[in-house]
């Protein structure tokens, strides 16, 4: 076992830092708005490319008012540019409405997330407290706390991911709340190890399933150095998770709408060149001779 | 018209590389008056005599008044001076302000010698009116009784050739 006795109350800064950082999060419209643009940076790019040049061929295609489009063949690029332009249209809104939407599930969906680690980071503070006066690491009511946590921030996260519904602030406090109490009143003793062994379970009639164990989990390799580490990263987790998905979708979105936006603008450019070499007025400019001397 | 200027707009406020169409008067106003207003030194305009059908638009004679006293150069070449009374009041506040600042506004009458130099250099053997925006914006009038004219707000290479035709027998 650990020979150090304080571990907790030396951290306590960084468990103030998680709690302020949290909260913050949670009351700080600006700092979500800041997190969510710089994550999502090189979506933004893209999304203005898109609407500079969205503008830039309805420009175009007004401007053509004044082309004489007699033939078919003019007729038929203006309609093709038309729809091109429709198409950047959708696609932008696409996009637009993409970011939002990701947004909204690491900003919003999540933010009942912030307010418990926040919370639990506080009970960590706690925690540190009744260490320094008992003069003891409190093993095993952090052991049950962080159990608790780890399952209710995994359910949070697939439920964010994965469903319309989402988790109320007042419901995350009260869960935190309870888990706090919990593991404060009946903290859950770390076992030695845990085994699943089949044959406990199933009678082995045929001797067909190994009678080694399945499953080992050594709990006393639990230190409390890991979990103290454990606890300091979960009051940070929301922001590192919130990170590391802001991150894959920016570069999911990139890849999926850089290939098409390319595209488009070839297709455009041709059809625009097309265009051009159709117009007898262009004629004047391409003859109009570089020197007189 | 407004989704016309919108569109003039975007296009001289990107320097959009697109060479198109333009035609009616107002059109005509709408193009000149962004290129005046994207006007960074100097612009030459060549004219009949700075004609009232497209001069007159009220936001285009603004954008003119503003860019006469800013300290701009503005060259204008004209095929005729006409009589104060016909003159119109484009062409009236060009002469008012070539009084205040005669370095910077200055009008003159073509030589024949620039007509003779743009015969041969339009292949078409046609004397175009035009105006050229610093070395990068022109606007080239094909017809002058439709004021139907080619564009660009960003085509160096057409616009030297112009402002070069120009200089060589403005200065």
């Amino acid at each position: 076992m650990e020979e150090y006795s304080t571990l907790l109350a030396p951290f306590s800064s960084f468990f103030q830092l998680a709690v302020a950082f949290n909260f913050s999060y949670v009351a700080s419209k600006q700092l979500r708005d800041s997190l969510k643009k710089g994550f999502l940076h090189s979506a933004h790019t893209l999304e203005s490319l898109y609407e500079e040049k969205k503008n830039e061929l309805e420009a175009k295609l007004e401007v053509l008012k004044d082309e004489d489009l007699a033939s078919d063949d003019k007729k038929n690029i203006k309609k093709e540019l038309t729809i091109k332009l429709d198409q950047f249209r959708a696609e932008y809104h696409n996009l637009e409405s993409k970011i939002e939407e990701n947004q909204d599930i690491t900003a919003l969906k999540i933010e009942p997330l912030y307010i418990h680690t926040a919370l639990i980071s506080l009970y960590f503070l706690f925690l540190g407290g009744i260490e320094a006066i008992n003069n003891t690491f409190p093993r095993n009511e952090l052991f049950t706390l962080l159990t608790l946590s780890s399952i209710y921030i995994s359910f949070s996260y697939y439920l964010a991911f994965s469903s319309s519904h989402k988790i109320t602030a007042a419901f995350s406090s009260s869960i935190t709340i309870i888990f706090c109490i919990f593991s404060i009143l009946h903290p859950v003793e770390i076992p030695p190890s845990f085994t699943l062994n089949m044959t406990k379970y199933i009678p082995n009639i045929l001797g067909l399933i190994p009678s080694t164990n399945l499953f080992f989990f050594p709990y006393s390799y639990i230190s409390n150095h890991g979990l103290l580490f454990y606890s300091l990263t979960l009051s940070f987790f929301p922001f590192v998770l919130a990170s590391v998905s802001l991150l894959v979708i920016n570069f999911r979105l990139e890849y999926k709408f850089k290939s098409r936006y390319t595209k488009h603008l070839q297709e455009i450019n041709e059809l625009k060149s097309h265009l051009d070499s159709l117009s007898e007025t262009r004629n004047i400019i391409k003859n109009f001779s570089g020197s007189h001397k | 018209m407004n989704s016309y200027r919108n569109a003039v707009k975007l296009l001289s406020e990107n320097s959009v590389k697109n060479e198109f169409s333009n035609k009616g008067p107002e059109h005509a106003a709408i193009v000149l008056e962004y290129m005046l207003k994207e006007t960074k030194n100097e612009i030459r305009f060549f004219s009949g005599s700075f004609d009232k059908t497209v001069t007159t638009n009220t936001s285009f004679i603004k954008e003119l008044d503003k860019f006469l006293s800013s300290g701009r150069k503005f060259y204008l070449f004209l095929e005729s001076l006409p009589p104060i009374a016909e003159q119109s009041p484009a062409l009236a506040k060009v002469i008012a302000y070539s009084k205040k600042s005669p370095n910077n506004i200055i009008y003159k009458i073509i030589p024949d010698e620039f007509v003779s130099e743009l015969k041969l250099r339009f292949q078409s053997g046609n004397v175009y009116h035009y105006a050229v925006s610093d070395d990068s914006s022109y606007r080239i009038e094909i017809d002058k009784n439709n004021f139907k004219a080619i564009c660009n707000f960003n085509d160096s290479d057409i616009a030297l050739k112009l402002k070069e035709i120009f200089d060589n027998h403005f200065f």
